[in-house]
């Protein structure tokens, strides 16, 4: 009996050990890419962002490719400029309501031809979170401006550079793909060779709660008086 | 007295998580029982503030809306009671939570006259919630007593605090809709 539940379970375990480890081969990715260089500038303001954004896109194709940025807000942008090619285009809203605005241009990139497409943004800085901490708050800023193409998923390779100013009393900055310098209070980003660059950056702020905090010594005084009052009277 | 201690603990609670951060956005999901938050934020919004703009939530408030978010927790407060008043107790202390952390926020980030109406009108709510809590006390009581001696015996004090709730209320309704909403 114990020999022919031993026998199967044996085999059964042989089994498992001879299988081959699974080995993740890498996912080819479809779609088209496009070479792409971007230069940054900016302020960061704990109510507004300034940015002044570049692009040199590249069609390494012969063939024409029609792509689109988007450019996507926290809230309403105080100035939208965008030249390609230095003339001044308008973009398309596409989406818009009280807390986010996203704008559309479409861009024709001709068989091995370049565009250069700038911007000027004025915007309102994203608080992080559904809601302010009492002791300070986090601010998040990320490239507003993303590809797409109409068909296929479009890539950029390529690079970004720039330098963006903080102009606010932080207590820490976090930065992705960018160095933060302390002494002048700027983030350096110097990305090249990367498929789709992009950087983030987060500050943190100090605050501290004068009002709520002396609502709460009151509350805790109240309590405290009170019953010394009451170990008083017994 | 109890729902008053039931509800000035669930505000200590409330306001300590929130002051000391622990706990952030204190009303949501709350909306239903405790709505002054929501006023509040809508209201700070419609004075051009940034404030509303943080919490990312499209609050387009009316006067149902008001009128819901004060009847709902009171009703649920009263009619509790006939579960031997533990649901009552939990909903004002659980009210008293989102009070004290709603509080803390919006006297720290609102300007003083906001500060003012809010007050006034976070009295007239706490007042109408204690004494639902006092009234639903009575109808557990009453049960009990039911249950018991199987005879039901209804004070005068209940239909006294039932009435003052039912003001109070009707009056938060209005307050909270001329001071915030409007």
């Amino acid at each position: 009996m114990k020999r022919v539940v031993l026998l199967p379970l044996l085999i059964l375990i042989a089994g498992v050990m001879a299988q081959p480890i699974l080995v993740r081969e890498p996912v080819p990715v479809e779609g088209i890419e496009i070479l792409g260089s971007a230069r940054v500038s900016g302020e960061l303001t704990l109510f507004k962002t300034i940015l002044e954004h570049e692009y040199v896109l590249s069609n390494p194709y012969s063939q024409e490719m029609r792509i689109a940025l988007r450019y996507s807000f926290n809230g309403k942008p105080d100035l939208l400029e965008i030249h390609l090619n230095n003339q001044s285009v308008n973009p398309d809203i596409i989406y818009e309501d009280e807390f986010r605005t996203e704008y559309r241009v479409p861009v024709v990139l001709m068989g091995n031809q370049s565009a250069i497409i700038s911007a000027k943004m004025e915007y309102p800085t994203r608080i992080r979170g559904f809601s302010r901490r009492l002791w300070g708050d986090t601010y998040y800023f990320y490239l507003p401006i993303s590809i797409e193409a109409d068909r296929n998923p479009v890539y950029i390779y390529g690079g970004i550079e720039g330098k963006i100013r903080i102009s606010a009393d932080v207590k820490k900055v976090s930065c992705v793909n960018c160095v933060y310098n302390e002494g002048e209070n700027t983030v350096k980003i110097n990305l090249s060779a990367r498929r789709n660059p992009n950087f983030s950056i987060e500050i943190q702020t100090k605050r501290i709660p004068y009002k709520a905090g002396a609502f709460y010594l009151l509350m805790v005084m109240t309590g405290f008086i009170f019953a010394l009052k009451k170990k008083m009277e017994h | 007295m109890i729902s008053a201690i039931v509800f000035f603990a669930g505000f200590f609670i409330g306001y300590t998580l929130r002051l000391l951060d622990v706990i952030r956005g204190p009303a949501f999901g709350f909306e239903p029982i405790f709505p002054i938050h929501q006023e509040t934020v809508y209201a700070m919004k419609s004075l051009g503030y940034e404030y509303g703009r943080a919490y990312g939530v499209n609050s387009e408030i009316e006067f149902l809306d008001v009128l819901r978010s004060n009847i709902v927790p009171a009703v649920s407060i009263v009619a509790s009671g006939v579960l031997l008043t533990i649901p009552s107790v939990t909903l004002l202390f659980v009210i008293g939570i989102a009070s004290g952390s709603s509080f803390a926020e919006i006297l720290e980030f609102t300007p003083f006259l906001v500060n003012i109406k809010v007050i006034v009108v976070l009295g007239v709510f706490v007042s109408a919630m204690m004494f639902s809590a006092s009234t639903a006390f009575h109808l557990g009581y009453s049960v009990y007593f039911f249950i018991k001696e199987k005879r039901l015996v209804i004070e005068k004090s209940f239909y006294d605090h039932f009435i003052v709730a039912s003001c109070l209320v009707g009056v938060g309704i209005v307050l909270q809709y001329i001071l915030l909403v409007m």
